[in-house]
């Protein structure tokens, strides 16, 4: 079978921080996938997720279903056409059902989101999410390791050669922040320091996501923080057995939003909404403006394509979801 | 249809002042907190002696953005909304009414702040229009029907002069206010055919359709999941995506007494009691699909009451529950992602039951 003849899936999982493309194919192996950062930029870094994929691939793979998933989800659906749109636990779920059907414990640990999925019997049966704190998840980690002046790639193996870790406060960010300073001015070693860091962020984890879950094994841990050995091994450490990482680890959402795209294009049998490998190359920008139709004042948010308006949002009343309504923001 | 009731007073206030002045006095109510439980029977009860009612609208922006930057920052989300309420109404009205309401019930109390934001609400802001602060209590006090009696004549004659008026009202809003109750309330065999599938409350849903519907038990104060604006809409969602509801407001009492029962503490808050109640009873009779707890942050009964019911679902986990805390910071997206989450983990927990029925 030529490639043109077979079915792709292509996912897209755009978060706080990384922007990841996957594309599978009909037995859900994962044939390229792309992870670039978002940089506050979503629609940029879907234009430029999507450029990367056709540059590593060319433009003859055909996508028989799309989907998209992550914080800017809708906007990305908007963006690439997508058959479906749905949120990041239920596509981190699948994808890791995909990989192994054994597993009982999700982590994945993002830029801004932690989150744990609790599975029995291949079904997700309970989840958390981290509410309003983000210590512990990689933008902390990012922002110490450039504090410490360490490459964040390093991080974890500097980790993995201290056998003494300090004893760091990982309840809350800031905090753990003043105490790596302070244990930094008392002559700790950087890596015994990093150590301590990896064990705080596993430590605030497990009290705050993952309070109350019961944690059996196999359990399997993802996204962009799983690429730290340091925290693997702290994991591991508490739990008392080997905890699972993924090869494609730091794409699991995007992968899952592409088997998404599969299960239902398997349902519905039709064709793809899928603009084409051409979206790079259009104009696209979104703008913002305060209705004030009532007291709640909900702030819309427009997003055009070549100066045509292809969707619009944020109204709780949902007036201005019809978009033959007219802007009050000229094009 | 009172909705538009309401609106349409408060839009003629200002042409008719005069004229009202001499007719009828104007009764602020604000739409927060114990309204939901008791509007029926204050609005009968001050309609019936004369009184134009005027209630606040439903929570919306402006409100919202009052209240935060008016209320004492401990209070919960729901106190504080009460704040903006109040203070829309303040120059729209001759009185407001802020019962001092603390308990119907011979042991069990409500929210202490219920007692205490009259007082609060006039000593933080002198110019309010007088206040009507009736106090009431069962459990501490021993307040009975002599007590609700003195208290209808003494707001009663702030309207009429007319005893029998007065009565009249008060027999007449208490007959409403039972009405109501037994309108809410389903009854236990209601509850059983509905837990059978035999019946749906939410019209939209065709029941003709051979696969049953979704069901959620919606679990929290009448004054969240009642308020839309505050519980970001999530009745709402849950109607459009056709999942049948039912809340814990419209439980059996007698179910939840009989949970409660159960239970090696009194739980004192009354209204804590029929949340934990529900949840307790529907994790018990596996007859919804899911629990969805909605969680004032910084409620006191509701930190018991969470955590109580977070413990009993780990220990019967057949049906899942989802806590959401709300408060003036929750994002509506991270509400909407582990509310689509939580349903599809549903829908994929039902497809795998069914499975297993057909090939064991």
């Amino acid at each position: 079978m030529t490639e043109a003849e077979e079915k792709y899936y292509l996912g897209v999982d755009v978060g706080s921080i990384s922007t990841n493309v996957a594309l599978i194919n009909e037995e859900r192996e994962v044939v390229k996938s792309v992870y670039i950062r978002t940089e506050g930029k979503p629609i940029q870094s879907v234009q430029k997720g999507i450029q990367l994929m056709r540059e590593k691939l060319g433009k003859h793979y055909e996508i028989a279903g799309a989907g998209a998933t992550g914080s800017a989800r809708r906007l990305t659906g908007v963006l690439i056409g997508a058959d479906i749109v749905r949120n990041e636990i239920t596509a981190h779920a699948l994808a890791s059902l995909n990989e192994r059907t054994d597993i009982q414990t999700i982590i994945e640990i993002g830029g801004q989101d932690s989150k744990i999925i609790i599975i029995r019997n291949g079904v997700a049966v309970d989840f958390a999410m981290n509410t309003v704190c983000a210590a512990g998840t990689g933008s902390f980690l990012d922002q110490q390791a450039r504090r410490l002046n360490v490459p964040i790639e390093e991080f974890g193996d500097c980790a993995l050669k201290s056998d003494n870790a300090v004893a760091i406060a990982g309840r809350c960010t800031v905090f753990a922040e003043s105490d790596m300073v302070h244990k930094q001015q008392l002559g700790h070693s950087t890596n015994d320091i990093i150590k301590g860091l990896s064990e705080a962020l596993v430590r605030n984890y497990l009290n705050n996501v993952g309070k109350g879950k019961e944690i059996l094994p196999p359990v399997m841990f993802q996204g962009g923080v799983a690429a730290n050995l340091g925290i693997k091994e702290s994991f591991e450490k508490t739990f008392g057995y080997k905890v699972i990482i993924p090869k494609n680890y730091d794409v699991m959402g995007a992968i899952g939003a592409a088997i998404l795209a599969q299960e239902t294009m398997r349902k519905i049998s039709g064709e793809s909404k899928f603009y084409g490998w051409d979206i790079p190359d259009q104009k696209f920008n979104s703008r913002g403006f305060e209705c004030d139709g009532c007291p709640n004042v909900c702030e819309i948010v427009e997003i055009r394509q070549n100066n045509e308006l292809i969707a619009r949002w944020g109204s709780r009343c949902g007036k201005w979801d019809d978009l033959e309504a007219e802007s009050p923001i000229k094009a | 249809m009172k909705e538009k009731h309401f609106s349409e007073k408060i839009s003629s206030i200002g042409k008719t002042e005069n004229k009202r002045k001499k007719t009828a006095l104007r009764v602020g109510f604000p739409r927060s907190l114990l309204y939901y439980k008791f509007h029926v029977l204050w609005t009968v009860f001050f309609e019936t002696l004369g009184a134009e009612v005027i209630v606040s609208p439903p929570t919306n922006k402006e409100i919202k953005d009052v209240s935060v930057k008016s209320a004492p920052d401990e209070d919960c989300y729901s106190t504080k909304l009460y704040f903006g309420h109040v203070l829309y109404l303040k120059d729209k009205v001759d009185y407001l009414f802020i019962p001092r309401f603390s308990s119907d019930h011979k042991t069990d109390i409500s929210c202490p702040k219920f007692i205490g934001l009259a007082e609060v609400l006039r000593s933080m802001f002198p110019d309010l229009p007088p206040i009507l602060m009736p106090y009431y209590s069962k459990a501490k006090d021993g307040h009975g029907n002599i007590r609700l009696i003195r208290i209808a004549f003494s707001l009663g004659f702030k309207f009429t002069r007319n005893p029998f008026r007065i009565l009249h009202s008060f027999v007449k809003s208490f007959r409403r206010f039972k009405q109501y109750h037994d309108d809410l309330y389903i009854s236990e065999d209601e509850l059983r055919r509905w837990e059978r599938n035999e019946f749906v409350f939410n019209k939209t849903i065709s029941t003709t359709n051979k696969t049953n519907p979704f069901k959620i038990a919606l679990v929290g104060h009448s004054y969240v999941i009642n308020d839309s604006y505050s519980s970001l809409s999530i009745k709402e969602m849950l109607l459009a995506e056709k999942v049948e509801i039912i809340t814990s407001e419209q439980l059996p009492r007698s179910v939840i007494e009989h949970q409660m029962s159960k239970l090696d503490f009194n739980m004192y808050f009354r209204y804590e009691r029929e949340i934990l109640g529900t949840v307790m009873h529907f994790l018990e009779n596996e007859t919804v699909d899911g629990i969805l707890q909605l969680i004032v942050f910084s409620c006191g009964p509701d930190s018991i009451g969470g955590e109580m019911a977070s413990r009993f679902s780990r220990r019967k986990q057949n049906v899942p529950l989802l806590q959401l805390t709300l408060d003036e910071l929750t994002s509506e997206s991270g509400v909407t992602t582990r509310l689509e989450a939580f349903l599809d983990l549903i829908e994929r927990r039902k497809k795998l039951k069914e499975n297993e029925i057909i090939c064991p």
